[in-house]
Protein backbone atom coordinates (compact mmCIF):
# COMPACT_ATOMS: atom_id res chain seq x y z
CA UNK A 1 0.00 0.00 0.00
CA UNK A 2 3.03 2.26 0.24
CA UNK A 3 4.05 4.67 -2.47
CA UNK A 4 7.17 2.81 -3.64
CA UNK A 5 7.71 3.42 -7.35
CA UNK A 6 7.84 -0.18 -8.50
CA UNK A 7 8.30 0.61 -12.18
CA UNK A 8 11.39 2.62 -11.30
CA UNK A 9 12.70 -0.26 -9.14
CA UNK A 10 12.31 -2.73 -11.97
CA UNK A 11 13.70 -0.30 -14.53
CA UNK A 12 16.80 0.29 -12.39
CA UNK A 13 17.37 -3.46 -11.86
CA UNK A 14 16.87 -4.04 -15.60
CA UNK A 15 19.39 -1.34 -16.50
CA UNK A 16 22.06 -2.63 -14.08
CA UNK A 17 21.42 -6.18 -15.28
CA UNK A 18 21.84 -5.13 -18.90
CA UNK A 19 25.09 -3.30 -18.05
CA UNK A 20 26.56 -6.32 -16.21
CA UNK A 21 25.40 -8.68 -18.96
CA UNK A 22 27.06 -6.53 -21.64
CA UNK A 23 30.32 -6.31 -19.66
CA UNK A 24 30.33 -10.07 -19.10
CA UNK A 25 29.68 -10.74 -22.79
CA UNK A 26 32.55 -8.47 -23.85
CA UNK A 27 34.93 -10.15 -21.38
CA UNK A 28 33.93 -13.62 -22.59
CA UNK A 29 34.33 -12.60 -26.25
CA UNK A 30 37.78 -11.12 -25.61
CA UNK A 31 38.86 -14.29 -23.82
CA UNK A 32 37.43 -16.82 -26.25
CA UNK A 33 37.44 -15.33 -29.77
CA UNK A 34 40.98 -14.69 -31.16
CA UNK A 35 39.81 -12.03 -33.68
CA UNK A 36 38.14 -9.98 -30.94
CA UNK A 37 41.21 -10.32 -28.74
CA UNK A 38 43.47 -8.82 -31.42
CA UNK A 39 41.03 -6.00 -32.12
CA UNK A 40 40.65 -5.30 -28.38
CA UNK A 41 44.31 -4.31 -27.95
CA UNK A 42 44.22 -1.95 -30.94
CA UNK A 43 40.85 -0.43 -30.02
CA UNK A 44 41.74 0.26 -26.37
CA UNK A 45 45.06 1.79 -27.45
CA UNK A 46 43.25 4.20 -29.78
CA UNK A 47 40.77 5.18 -27.06
CA UNK A 48 43.52 5.71 -24.47
CA UNK A 49 45.49 7.88 -26.89
CA UNK A 50 42.45 10.07 -27.62
CA UNK A 51 41.54 10.50 -23.96
CA UNK A 52 45.16 11.27 -23.02
CA UNK A 53 45.21 13.99 -25.69
CA UNK A 54 42.01 15.48 -24.25
CA UNK A 55 43.39 15.45 -20.73
CA UNK A 56 46.63 17.12 -21.84
CA UNK A 57 44.66 19.79 -23.76
CA UNK A 58 42.59 20.76 -20.73
CA UNK A 59 45.00 21.63 -17.90
CA UNK A 60 43.77 23.19 -14.68
CA UNK A 61 44.60 26.91 -14.33
CA UNK A 62 47.56 27.94 -12.13
CA UNK A 63 45.42 29.19 -9.24
CA UNK A 64 43.84 25.75 -8.64
CA UNK A 65 46.15 25.28 -5.68
CA UNK A 66 47.44 21.78 -4.97
CA UNK A 67 45.34 20.22 -7.77
CA UNK A 68 47.25 19.10 -10.82
CA UNK A 69 45.88 17.62 -14.03
CA UNK A 70 42.92 18.17 -16.32
CA UNK A 71 39.71 19.94 -15.33
CA UNK A 72 37.85 17.12 -17.08
CA UNK A 73 38.42 15.17 -13.86
CA UNK A 74 36.38 17.76 -11.98
CA UNK A 75 33.51 17.18 -14.42
CA UNK A 76 33.79 13.44 -13.78
CA UNK A 77 33.69 14.01 -10.01
CA UNK A 78 30.62 16.25 -10.34
CA UNK A 79 28.83 13.65 -12.49
CA UNK A 80 29.69 10.93 -9.97
CA UNK A 81 28.43 13.04 -7.06
CA UNK A 82 25.17 13.75 -8.90
CA UNK A 83 24.67 10.06 -9.61
CA UNK A 84 25.33 9.21 -5.94
CA UNK A 85 22.79 11.83 -4.85
CA UNK A 86 20.20 10.39 -7.26
CA UNK A 87 20.81 6.86 -5.96
CA UNK A 88 20.50 7.98 -2.33
CA UNK A 89 17.19 9.73 -3.08
CA UNK A 90 16.03 6.62 -4.94
CA UNK A 91 16.79 4.37 -1.94
CA UNK A 92 15.33 6.69 0.68
CA UNK A 93 12.10 7.21 -1.27
CA UNK A 94 11.10 3.54 -0.85
CA UNK A 95 8.27 2.48 1.42
CA UNK A 96 6.64 5.83 2.19
CA UNK A 97 2.99 6.75 1.84
CA UNK A 98 1.68 6.89 5.43
CA UNK A 99 -0.76 9.65 6.24
CA UNK A 100 -2.01 10.95 9.57
CA UNK A 101 -5.25 12.39 8.21
CA UNK A 102 -8.23 10.05 8.01
CA UNK A 103 -10.86 12.40 6.60
CA UNK A 104 -11.67 16.07 6.43
CA UNK A 105 -15.14 17.55 6.06
CA UNK A 106 -15.39 21.16 4.97
CA UNK A 107 -18.25 23.47 5.90
CA UNK A 108 -20.02 23.25 2.49
CA UNK A 109 -19.06 26.82 1.60
CA UNK A 110 -20.89 28.21 4.60
CA UNK A 111 -18.56 30.60 6.37
CA UNK A 112 -20.10 29.94 9.78
CA UNK A 113 -19.45 26.20 9.86
CA UNK A 114 -15.86 25.22 10.38
CA UNK A 115 -14.00 22.30 8.86
CA UNK A 116 -13.64 18.99 10.66
CA UNK A 117 -10.44 16.99 10.44
CA UNK A 118 -10.30 13.40 11.67
CA UNK A 119 -6.84 12.10 12.46
CA UNK A 120 -5.74 8.62 11.44
CA UNK A 121 -5.00 7.74 15.08
CA UNK A 122 -8.78 7.65 15.70
CA UNK A 123 -9.23 4.72 13.33
CA UNK A 124 -6.00 3.04 14.34
CA UNK A 125 -6.79 3.04 18.06
CA UNK A 126 -10.49 2.21 17.70
CA UNK A 127 -9.98 -0.77 15.39
CA UNK A 128 -6.90 -2.06 17.19
CA UNK A 129 -8.68 -1.96 20.55
CA UNK A 130 -11.72 -3.73 19.15
CA UNK A 131 -9.54 -6.52 17.77
CA UNK A 132 -7.21 -6.75 20.78
CA UNK A 133 -9.37 -9.03 22.89
CA UNK A 134 -10.41 -11.50 20.20
CA UNK A 135 -9.01 -14.91 21.20
CA UNK A 136 -8.65 -16.00 17.55
CA UNK A 137 -6.05 -13.33 16.83
CA UNK A 138 -2.53 -13.12 18.19
CA UNK A 139 -1.95 -9.52 17.13
CA UNK A 140 -3.59 -6.72 15.17
CA UNK A 141 -1.98 -3.63 13.74
CA UNK A 142 -3.75 -0.80 11.91
CA UNK A 143 -2.06 1.84 9.77
CA UNK A 144 -3.29 4.48 7.33
CA UNK A 145 -1.90 5.06 3.85
CA UNK A 146 -2.66 7.50 1.08
CA UNK A 147 -3.72 5.53 -2.01
CA UNK A 148 -4.82 7.47 -5.08
CA UNK A 149 -5.15 10.64 -2.97
CA UNK A 150 -7.55 8.83 -0.65
CA UNK A 151 -6.88 7.66 2.90
CA UNK A 152 -7.04 3.88 3.11
CA UNK A 153 -6.86 1.67 6.18
CA UNK A 154 -4.58 -1.33 6.43
CA UNK A 155 -5.54 -3.87 9.08
CA UNK A 156 -2.80 -6.48 9.50
CA UNK A 157 -3.73 -9.36 11.75
CA UNK A 158 -1.84 -12.44 12.91
CA UNK A 159 -4.05 -15.50 13.40
CA UNK A 160 -3.63 -18.39 15.74
CA UNK A 161 -2.74 -21.69 14.14
CA UNK A 162 -5.61 -23.42 12.35
CA UNK A 163 -8.06 -20.50 12.33
CA UNK A 164 -10.08 -20.33 9.11
CA UNK A 165 -9.17 -17.21 7.11
CA UNK A 166 -12.89 -16.74 6.39
CA UNK A 167 -13.54 -16.54 10.12
CA UNK A 168 -10.70 -14.06 10.62
CA UNK A 169 -11.97 -11.96 7.71
CA UNK A 170 -15.50 -11.97 9.19
CA UNK A 171 -14.23 -10.74 12.57
CA UNK A 172 -12.32 -7.85 11.02
CA UNK A 173 -15.17 -6.95 8.65
CA UNK A 174 -17.57 -6.69 11.59
CA UNK A 175 -15.23 -4.28 13.33
CA UNK A 176 -14.73 -2.27 10.15
CA UNK A 177 -18.46 -1.96 9.51
CA UNK A 178 -18.99 -0.84 13.11
CA UNK A 179 -16.25 1.76 12.67
CA UNK A 180 -17.82 2.98 9.39
CA UNK A 181 -21.00 3.67 11.32
CA UNK A 182 -19.07 5.51 14.01
CA UNK A 183 -17.19 7.64 11.47
CA UNK A 184 -20.17 8.19 9.19
CA UNK A 185 -18.34 7.31 6.00
CA UNK A 186 -16.70 4.30 4.43
CA UNK A 187 -12.98 4.35 3.68
CA UNK A 188 -11.26 1.78 1.47
CA UNK A 189 -9.60 -0.88 3.60
CA UNK A 190 -7.14 -3.72 3.23
CA UNK A 191 -7.19 -6.70 5.56
CA UNK A 192 -3.98 -8.69 5.61
CA UNK A 193 -4.22 -12.07 7.32
CA UNK A 194 -0.93 -13.73 8.15
CA UNK A 195 0.31 -16.57 10.31
CA UNK A 196 3.72 -15.40 11.40
CA UNK A 197 6.28 -16.69 13.83
CA UNK A 198 4.28 -16.10 17.01
CA UNK A 199 1.34 -18.08 15.63
CA UNK A 200 3.63 -21.03 14.97
CA UNK A 201 5.20 -21.05 18.42
CA UNK A 202 1.93 -20.86 20.33
CA UNK A 203 1.24 -24.51 21.00
CA UNK A 204 -2.12 -26.13 20.35
CA UNK A 205 -3.89 -27.74 23.29
CA UNK A 206 -3.95 -31.48 22.75
CA UNK A 207 -6.51 -33.72 24.40
CA UNK A 208 -6.10 -37.47 24.32
CA UNK B 1 -16.30 -1.97 -2.47
CA UNK B 2 -17.77 -0.46 -5.64
CA UNK B 3 -17.06 3.20 -4.88
CA UNK B 4 -13.31 2.72 -4.75
CA UNK B 5 -12.95 0.08 -7.47
CA UNK B 6 -9.67 1.35 -8.91
CA UNK B 7 -8.22 1.94 -5.43
CA UNK B 8 -9.04 -1.64 -4.47
CA UNK B 9 -7.59 -2.96 -7.72
CA UNK B 10 -4.36 -1.07 -7.10
CA UNK B 11 -4.11 -2.25 -3.48
CA UNK B 12 -4.76 -5.90 -4.37
CA UNK B 13 -2.31 -5.92 -7.26
CA UNK B 14 0.43 -4.35 -5.16
CA UNK B 15 -0.12 -6.72 -2.23
CA UNK B 16 0.07 -9.80 -4.46
CA UNK B 17 3.39 -8.87 -6.09
CA UNK B 18 6.83 -8.08 -4.78
CA UNK B 19 8.00 -4.45 -4.99
CA UNK B 20 11.59 -5.60 -5.73
CA UNK B 21 12.78 -3.05 -3.19
CA UNK B 22 15.44 -5.26 -1.63
CA UNK B 23 17.17 -5.96 -4.94
CA UNK B 24 16.92 -2.33 -6.06
CA UNK B 25 18.28 -0.89 -2.80
CA UNK B 26 21.10 -3.45 -2.66
CA UNK B 27 22.17 -2.54 -6.20
CA UNK B 28 21.90 1.18 -5.40
CA UNK B 29 24.12 0.82 -2.31
CA UNK B 30 26.72 -1.19 -4.26
CA UNK B 31 26.69 1.44 -7.03
CA UNK B 32 27.11 4.22 -4.44
CA UNK B 33 30.12 2.42 -2.90
CA UNK B 34 31.78 1.90 -6.30
CA UNK B 35 31.14 5.51 -7.38
CA UNK B 36 32.46 6.83 -4.06
CA UNK B 37 35.61 4.78 -4.43
CA UNK B 38 36.17 6.06 -8.01
CA UNK B 39 35.74 9.65 -6.83
CA UNK B 40 38.27 9.14 -4.01
CA UNK B 41 40.77 7.67 -6.49
CA UNK B 42 40.29 10.62 -8.87
CA UNK B 43 40.70 13.19 -6.10
CA UNK B 44 43.86 11.59 -4.73
CA UNK B 45 45.22 11.44 -8.26
CA UNK B 46 44.53 15.17 -8.73
CA UNK B 47 46.29 15.91 -5.43
CA UNK B 48 49.25 13.87 -6.59
CA UNK B 49 48.89 11.34 -3.76
CA UNK B 50 48.87 7.54 -4.12
CA UNK B 51 45.34 6.12 -4.48
CA UNK B 52 43.59 3.62 -2.20
CA UNK B 53 43.79 0.63 -4.53
CA UNK B 54 44.72 1.86 -8.00
CA UNK B 55 45.25 5.07 -9.95
CA UNK B 56 42.87 5.92 -12.83
CA UNK B 57 45.67 5.22 -15.29
CA UNK B 58 46.29 1.85 -13.66
CA UNK B 59 42.61 0.91 -13.94
CA UNK B 60 42.46 1.82 -17.62
CA UNK B 61 45.67 -0.09 -18.21
CA UNK B 62 44.19 -3.17 -16.55
CA UNK B 63 41.08 -3.01 -18.75
CA UNK B 64 43.23 -2.62 -21.86
CA UNK B 65 45.47 -5.47 -20.76
CA UNK B 66 42.78 -8.13 -20.38
CA UNK B 67 43.54 -9.45 -23.85
CA UNK B 68 46.95 -10.59 -22.64
CA UNK B 69 45.71 -11.93 -19.28
CA UNK B 70 45.05 -15.68 -18.89
CA UNK B 71 42.03 -16.54 -21.05
CA UNK B 72 40.50 -18.88 -18.43
CA UNK B 73 40.39 -16.13 -15.82
CA UNK B 74 38.82 -13.57 -18.15
CA UNK B 75 36.35 -16.10 -19.55
CA UNK B 76 35.35 -17.06 -15.99
CA UNK B 77 34.79 -13.42 -15.06
CA UNK B 78 32.79 -12.92 -18.24
CA UNK B 79 30.64 -15.99 -17.58
CA UNK B 80 29.96 -14.80 -14.01
CA UNK B 81 28.95 -11.38 -15.38
CA UNK B 82 26.63 -12.93 -17.96
CA UNK B 83 24.95 -15.11 -15.30
CA UNK B 84 24.54 -12.24 -12.84
CA UNK B 85 23.21 -9.95 -15.57
CA UNK B 86 20.67 -12.54 -16.72
CA UNK B 87 19.60 -13.12 -13.11
CA UNK B 88 18.97 -9.40 -12.63
CA UNK B 89 17.01 -9.22 -15.91
CA UNK B 90 14.86 -12.12 -14.71
CA UNK B 91 14.28 -10.38 -11.35
CA UNK B 92 13.32 -7.16 -13.18
CA UNK B 93 10.89 -8.79 -15.60
CA UNK B 94 9.16 -11.65 -13.72
CA UNK B 95 5.96 -10.78 -11.79
CA UNK B 96 7.42 -11.83 -8.42
CA UNK B 97 4.21 -13.28 -7.01
CA UNK B 98 3.99 -13.39 -3.24
CA UNK B 99 2.57 -16.54 -1.69
CA UNK B 100 -0.78 -14.96 -0.88
CA UNK B 101 -4.38 -15.29 -2.01
CA UNK B 102 -7.24 -12.84 -2.39
CA UNK B 103 -10.41 -13.50 -0.43
CA UNK B 104 -13.86 -12.38 -1.51
CA UNK B 105 -15.11 -9.84 0.97
CA UNK B 106 -17.97 -7.36 1.27
CA UNK B 107 -16.18 -4.58 3.04
CA UNK B 108 -12.43 -4.70 2.39
CA UNK B 109 -9.79 -6.07 0.05
CA UNK B 110 -8.66 -9.16 1.94
CA UNK B 111 -5.30 -10.85 1.45
CA UNK B 112 -4.44 -14.15 3.13
CA UNK B 113 -0.98 -15.65 3.45
CA UNK B 114 -0.84 -19.16 1.97
CA UNK B 115 0.52 -20.27 5.34
CA UNK B 116 -2.78 -19.41 7.06
CA UNK B 117 -4.82 -21.29 4.45
CA UNK B 118 -2.51 -24.30 4.81
CA UNK B 119 -2.77 -24.24 8.58
CA UNK B 120 -6.60 -24.14 8.50
CA UNK B 121 -6.73 -26.98 5.94
CA UNK B 122 -4.25 -29.06 7.97
CA UNK B 123 -6.40 -28.74 11.05
CA UNK B 124 -9.52 -29.83 9.13
CA UNK B 125 -7.72 -32.74 7.43
CA UNK B 126 -6.29 -33.94 10.74
CA UNK B 127 -9.71 -33.74 12.38
CA UNK B 128 -11.47 -35.76 9.66
CA UNK B 129 -8.65 -38.33 9.41
CA UNK B 130 -8.49 -38.70 13.18
CA UNK B 131 -4.83 -37.71 13.42
CA UNK B 132 -2.86 -35.42 15.69
CA UNK B 133 -2.51 -31.94 14.09
CA UNK B 134 1.21 -32.42 13.54
CA UNK B 135 0.65 -35.41 11.26
CA UNK B 136 -1.20 -33.46 8.60
CA UNK B 137 1.03 -31.22 6.53
CA UNK B 138 -0.40 -28.92 3.85
CA UNK B 139 1.44 -26.99 1.16
CA UNK B 140 -0.47 -24.25 -0.62
CA UNK B 141 0.77 -22.98 -3.98
CA UNK B 142 -0.88 -20.60 -6.43
CA UNK B 143 -3.46 -23.09 -7.70
CA UNK B 144 -3.14 -26.18 -5.51
CA UNK B 145 -3.38 -27.38 -1.94
CA UNK B 146 -1.31 -30.52 -1.31
CA UNK B 147 -2.32 -32.42 1.81
CA UNK B 148 0.23 -34.86 3.14
CA UNK B 149 -0.95 -37.24 5.86
CA UNK B 150 1.10 -39.56 8.06
CA UNK B 151 -1.26 -42.25 9.38
CA UNK B 152 -1.06 -44.06 12.70
CA UNK B 153 0.62 -47.43 12.10
CA UNK B 154 -1.87 -50.18 11.34
CA UNK B 155 -4.86 -47.93 10.61
CA UNK B 156 -6.27 -46.84 7.30
CA UNK B 157 -7.28 -43.30 6.37
CA UNK B 158 -10.52 -42.60 4.51
CA UNK B 159 -8.89 -40.50 1.80
CA UNK B 160 -12.16 -39.71 0.05
CA UNK B 161 -13.68 -38.31 3.25
CA UNK B 162 -10.59 -36.15 3.89
CA UNK B 163 -10.60 -34.92 0.29
CA UNK B 164 -14.28 -33.98 0.49
CA UNK B 165 -13.78 -32.21 3.81
CA UNK B 166 -10.78 -30.26 2.51
CA UNK B 167 -12.67 -29.30 -0.67
CA UNK B 168 -15.64 -28.10 1.36
CA UNK B 169 -13.35 -26.10 3.61
CA UNK B 170 -11.70 -24.44 0.59
CA UNK B 171 -15.17 -23.56 -0.72
CA UNK B 172 -16.10 -21.85 2.54
CA UNK B 173 -13.01 -19.62 2.31
CA UNK B 174 -14.31 -17.97 -0.85
CA UNK B 175 -10.92 -17.51 -2.50
CA UNK B 176 -10.92 -15.47 -5.70
CA UNK B 177 -8.61 -18.03 -7.28
CA UNK B 178 -9.80 -21.54 -6.52
CA UNK B 179 -7.44 -24.17 -5.09
CA UNK B 180 -7.36 -27.77 -6.31
CA UNK B 181 -6.94 -30.19 -3.40
CA UNK B 182 -4.70 -33.25 -3.63
CA UNK B 183 -4.03 -35.84 -0.96
CA UNK B 184 -1.02 -38.06 -0.42
CA UNK B 185 -0.71 -40.56 2.41
CA UNK B 186 2.72 -41.56 3.63
CA UNK B 187 3.41 -45.26 2.88
CA UNK B 188 4.87 -45.79 6.35
CA UNK B 189 2.76 -44.93 9.36
CA UNK B 190 4.02 -43.64 12.65
CA UNK B 191 3.51 -45.40 15.98
CA UNK B 192 1.35 -43.40 18.36
CA UNK B 193 0.50 -40.74 15.81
Amino acid sequence: MNSTNRVLNRGFIFLVGLLILATGTVLALVALVPVVRERWAAATKAVIDTVTRWLKATPLPEFAGPLMGSWLWLLAIAAGALLIAALVVFSVRQGHGHTNRLASVSGNGNANTGAVIVEAKVAEHAIQDALANRPELVAAHVSTYLVKRQSALKVAITCRRGISPREASRIVNEVLVAFDELLGLQLPALVQISGGFRARTTTVARLR
Amino acid sequence: MTTYRSTYQRISRRELHSPRSVAAITLAILAIVVLGWLIIEIVSNLLGRPGLLATPAGMVGAVAGISSAPAVLIAGLGAAGVLLGLLLLVVAVTPGRRSRHLLQSERAATIVDDEVIASALAREAARVAGLAPDNARVTVTRGRALVHLTPTSGTAIDQQAVLTAVRNQIDTFGLLRDLRAEITVAPNGRVGA
